[in-house]
């Protein structure tokens, strides 16, 4: 058997990898179990490739594919496999580069969002703080208090249009006033929570490590509905 | 940033934010199942790499979870005796799954040995 180091093997490996993507680029040399050219059994192997990864990107971005438009989006997920096929053999990453091929704010925050979502999904699990853990705080140590993020907690400023697009997209109610997402996994489901913006600045600060004091001084904050939306989503894993 | 918040304002808010907070024992009942996983249907965790959904190739697999009820999990009835266990109590004795039913070549050194299934 050959070694996998075999620089000859690798430059086979390289073009059949490279073929893999480029459409009609045939592979020198491939042959079936009889010895017959396999440029037939390739190009099937290609298509199922591309495919599968066709696929996979149509999943994540489920919202944006339904914007878009089915032939659009698949054109669009095409391309970005050609051009950028897959670094790592974990299909749930890949994607994160997508939505800078689309041109329009709305849709690449669309397109940000979902792939954020899918990585919530697989973030660390852990269990969230609750409610009762910050009433249990005394009044005089809330100042300088900091709110430790929970592993799958991420905040995601986006155009208003792209949060009322996904929104719409998953059938809940409508959040005119919201100007990012904070998408949280407290258990095994991916919650998505529009927050308006005075509660994003606040939620940007503590994310950061600023002490509850100074991250809650933004003007027009309710500060009560927006503790409760970061405890609710199970955005926040301790307290310290 | 200079600017912060009294201590009075703060309280009052963690008081209103108490007031708004969802109850949450009602989400809390569902564990991820060890060993009770029909093929093909888990929802995650079959082995290194295959870490997700639908990965499991045996029935049964015992590294392989669904998501359900915890009275569920424990009362799981299956055949040739085998019973599933939750994550939580695999997780206290330091295990990672259950030593049974799984595919050849898996690494049984952090799976808990459990009785061999009688079918």
């Amino acid at each position: 058997m050959p070694s996998r180091r075999d620089p000859a093997d690798l430059a086979d490996q390289a073009a059949f990898i490279g073929a893999l993507t480029a459409p009609r680029v045939p592979v020198e040399g491939l042959h079936n179990g009889r010895g017959r050219p396999a440029a037939d059994r390739f190009a099937v192997y290609r298509n199922n490739v591309a495919h599968s990864l066709v696929e996979a990107l149509g999943t994540t971005f489920a919202a944006t594919k339904a914007t878009l438009g089915e032939d659009q989006f698949r054109a669009l997920a095409l391309t970005h496999v050609r051009e950028e096929p897959p670094s790592s053999p974990v299909l749930f990453t890949y994607g994160a580069t997508l939505p800078n091929r689309l041109a329009d704010p709305v849709l690449r925050d669309l397109a940000l969002l979902e792939h954020a979502r899918v990585q919530a999904f697989h973030a660390a699990d852990a269990e969230p703080a609750g409610m009762e853990a910050l009433s249990a705080v005394a009044p005089e140590e809330l100042p300088a208090l900091t709110l430790c993020p929970h592993p799958a907690a991420k905040l995601i400023p986006m155009e208003p249009a792209a949060i009322a697009r996904f929104q719409a997209h998953v059938g809940a109610a409508e959040a005119p006033d919201a100007t990012a997402c904070l998408i949280s996994r407290p258990r095994f489901d991916v919650l998505v929570t529009p927050l308006d913006a005075p509660t994003a600045t606040m939620t940007a600060g503590l994310f950061d490590g600023a002490p509850l004091g100074e991250a809650a001084a933004v003007d027009g904050l309710d500060l009560g509905a927006a503790l409760a939306a970061l405890f609710n989503a199970g955005a926040i894993k301790a307290l310290g | 940033m200079s600017k912060t918040l009294t201590i009075a304002a703060l309280a009052g808010a963690v008081a209103a934010a108490s007031a708004l907070a969802a109850p949450t024992a009602a989400q809390a009942a569902n564990v991820k199942c060890f060993g009770v996983s029909l093929a093909g249907d888990n929802d995650c965790a079959a082995g290194p790499g295959t870490t997700c959904a639908g990965t499991s190739t045996i029935d049964y697999q015992g590294n392989a979870w669904t998501v359900m009820p915890e009275e569920e999990c424990l009362n799981a009835k299956l055949p040739g005796g085998r019973t599933g266990a939750t994550m939580a109590s695999l997780k206290a004795e330091g295990f990672e799954g259950l030593d049974r039913d799984l595919p050849e070549g898996t690494d049984a050194a952090k799976l808990k040995p459990v009785p061999e299934p009688t079918a």
